[in-house]
Parts: structure tokens; C-alpha cells; sequence
């Protein structure tokens, strides 16, 4: 629905159209998401999901200049499909990429190390070790 | 008058910084939709019993989460209580009224494919009261929106449009706020009307289609016969 030009395959779309064209998207966005952050289940590379983005941002920005162009001759102004826009928009921002894991398994890295500083302070201090396992046990 | 004119000036984008607590609020309304259809397919009854106590649980919990979430921007809390107006200190307000439009969104999404349940009672009386409340008019009308959703709804549909009647003849709103929340009302009312037909022609359309496909990829009798 994304790498395809959906939006511009529905010829000047209604609201509903619109509307339910964009709650789909967000439905696939959200599973996508979850299905992205299982193990094993593969990782969503960074690029594919900037070119995702910036895909449904075109589509947003279309959507506004055309809804302005047509303002004059709008009955009700709706403003479910820009919530939807602005809300596919931060699930794509949210999905998990091989950045996030590389910045996930730094952080773990990263705790690890000032870990292990610790027990080396520790071994090298036995009073404080001492005290350190009279309080874990 | 059209809402565009009953509406000020929107600002596009929507800040960010209420989304992460909508995305828990969406996953807990999807478990919802999940434990529903469970409990449709439930046949043997203790099974049904145990997916009852999850669900019940799951709609108490989301309604925990959008009451602290209403009252954390401005709302009233206590579906018992008189209406109170949002309060000064609520943050930031086009945050707060943009959020308030994601959570009313996306408890609509869930109580149209939902049967009736306290869940919608609760949700009714607050959206009565966020209508009420609300100074602002996105969020105003999408409150009228999700009511005039559930007046569609068999079950309780005669009972919301009353309470939104109700709602209309508030007596301390000026009477260009009362004319504008009518027409708010009116045009929700054919909008969620207009939206069910447009989705019941998209849903007779893709049963033609399912049929058509089902056809295309059929055996033919006679070629199954030659195997």
C-alpha cells in the first residue's frame, strides 16, 4: 500500500475512501511493528523504513494543498485523515530498525562494562566486596 | 455555517509528545478487539468464562488509562461528577487537545466494532461531558462524532441521541456555542451515517470481488475429472 502510489491510484478520492485507505495503512503499519520487534522474525533495515516515511509524508503533503486548494468547497472539514496522517507518521518513527538494535545491544554493551568496572573495583577493594555481598545476600 | 467555519485555524503537525502514551492506548484497544473475537469463536463455556474475566479486565483497564489520561488534560475524571471545564495547568493546550482527539479517536474505532458493554457507557458519559467541557473545536466535534457513531448502534443508539439532545440544551453555553455544537451534531450525525453506507458499498463490492477470484482459481469440473 506504501511502495505502490495507492493514494494516487484512488482518483481524487473521497474522505471515505481516503479514510479507510488510511486506517488500512495504519493497521499494516502497527503490525508491521509488531511483527519487526518479534525475535527472529528479521529486522526492518533503517533505509526501508526512512523510504516509508518519506513516502507517506509526500502523501500527507499532497493531501494538504489539495484539501486547501478545495477549502472553499468543503461542507465539513475532516479531521480524521490528518490525525491517521500524523499517526502513520509516528508509528514509522517508532518501528524498530537495525539502528534501534545496534543502539539497544550498545546500551546492554555499555551497562555491561561499567558492570564489570565495578566487580574489577570490587575484587581489587576486599572490605568493599565484603559489604557489597553481606547486602546482596 | 460549516464546520470549517465554526473551526479556528488548525496548526499542522500535531506535536509528539503524547504519542507513545497513544500507542499503549491503541495496543490495549487492539487486545480488546483480540479478546472479543476470542470470545465470539469461545464454544465450550469455561473457556468462555475465562475469556470474559480477561476482556472485563482489559475494559477496565482502559478505562483507568483514558480517565488518568483525560484528567491528566484537563477533564474530569469522576463520570459521576458535575462537569468540570479543563482546567489552566493542563500543559500544553494543543497538545492536550490533540491528544484528546487521538484517545476519543481510537475509542471510536474500538466501540463501533464492539457490542454494547459497560465500556460504552462509561465512554458515552465521558465524551457528554468532554463535548461540554472542550473549548476547542476539533476536539469538540469529534466528541459529536463519536457519539453519533454509537447513535447508529442498535442496541443503545435511541438512548445516546437523547443524552446528546440533552447535551444541546446546556444552559451555560452562549447561544452561538450552542448553535455551532448543534450543527457539529447535525453534520456528525450524516457524516457517520454517510461513512456505514459508504462501508457496506466497499464491503458488498468486495464480496463481488471475493466471488469473482473464488471463480478464477476453481478446478473446473471437467479437468478435476480428467485427473
Amino acid at each position: 500500500m506504501v511502495s505502490s502510489d495507492a493514494l494516487h491510484a484512488l482518483a481524487h478520492p473521497n474522505e471515505h475512501a481516503l479514510m479507510l485507505y488510511l486506517q488500512c495503512l495504519v493497521s499494516i503499519l502497527r503490525l508491521l511493528s509488531l511483527h519487526a520487534s518479534l525475535p527472529g522474525s528479521g529486522t526492518v533495515t533503517s533505509t526501508f523504513v526512512q523510504s516509508v516515511y518519506t513516502r507517506v509524508n509526500e502523501y500527507r503533503t499532497q493531501y494538504v494543498e489539495d484539501k486547501d486548494a478545495e477549502a472553499e468547497d468543503l461542507d465539513a472539514e475532516d479531521f480524521n485523515s490528518e490525525f491517521l496522517f500524523t499517526y502513520a507518521l509516528d508509528i514509522i518513527s517508532a518501528m524498530p530498525s537495525e539502528g534501534v538494535f545496534l543502539r539497544d545491544l550498545l546500551d546492554k554493551v555499555g551497562t555491561m562494562s561499567c558492570l564489570s568496572s565495578w566487580v574489577i573495583l570490587l575484587c581489587n577493594r576486599n572490605d568493599l566486596l565484603n559489604v557489597w555481598l553481606l547486602n546482596v545476600s | 455555517m460549516s464546520i470549517r467555519a465554526a473551526t479556528p485555524a488548525k496548526q499542522a503537525p500535531f506535536p509528539t509528545s503524547w504519542h507513545s502514551q497513544l500507542r499503549i492506548m491503541d495496543n490495549l484497544c487492539l487486545s480488546i478487539k483480540i479478546i472479543s473475537h476470542h470470545l465470539k469463536q469461545a464454544t465450550d463455556q469455561s473457556q468462555k468464562t475465562d475469556i470474559e474475566k480477561v476482556q472485563t479486565a482489559l475494559q477496565r483497564g482502559l478505562i483507568t488509562f483514558m480517565q488518568k489520561e483525560l484528567k491528566a488534560n484537563g477533564y474530569t475524571s469522576d463520570i459521576m461528577a458535575e462537569v468540570l471545564l479543563p482546567q489552566d495547568n493542563a500543559g500544553d493546550p494543543l497538545a492536550s487537545d490533540h491528544y484528546t482527539f487521538g484517545i476519543l479517536y481510537l475509542i471510536q474505532d474500538l466501540l463501533t466494532s464492539l457490542d454494547h458493554s459497560e465500556l460504552h457507557n462509561v465512554v458515552i458519559n465521558n465524551t457528554l461531558k468532554i463535548a461540554r467541557a472542550t473549548t476547542d473545536s476539533l476536539v469538540q466535534s469529534k466528541a459529536f462524532e463519536l457519539l453519533a457513531c454509537m447513535s447508529r448502534k442498535a442496541d443503545i443508539g435511541q438512548t445516546t441521541s437523547q443524552l446528546v439532545e440533552q447535551c444541546l440544551e446546556y444552559e451555560e453555553w452562549p447561544v452561538e456555542t450552542r448553535d455551532v455544537a448543534a450543527i457539529q451534531w447535525e453534520l456528525m450525525s450524516v457524516k457517520a451515517l454517510q461513512m456505514e453506507q459508504y462501508l457496506k458499498r466497499v464491503r458488498a463490492e468486495s464480496r463481488k470481488l471475493g466471488d469473482w477470484a473464488g471463480a478464477m482459481v476453481s478446478i473446473p469440473t471437467h479437468i478435476h475429472m480428467h485427473w
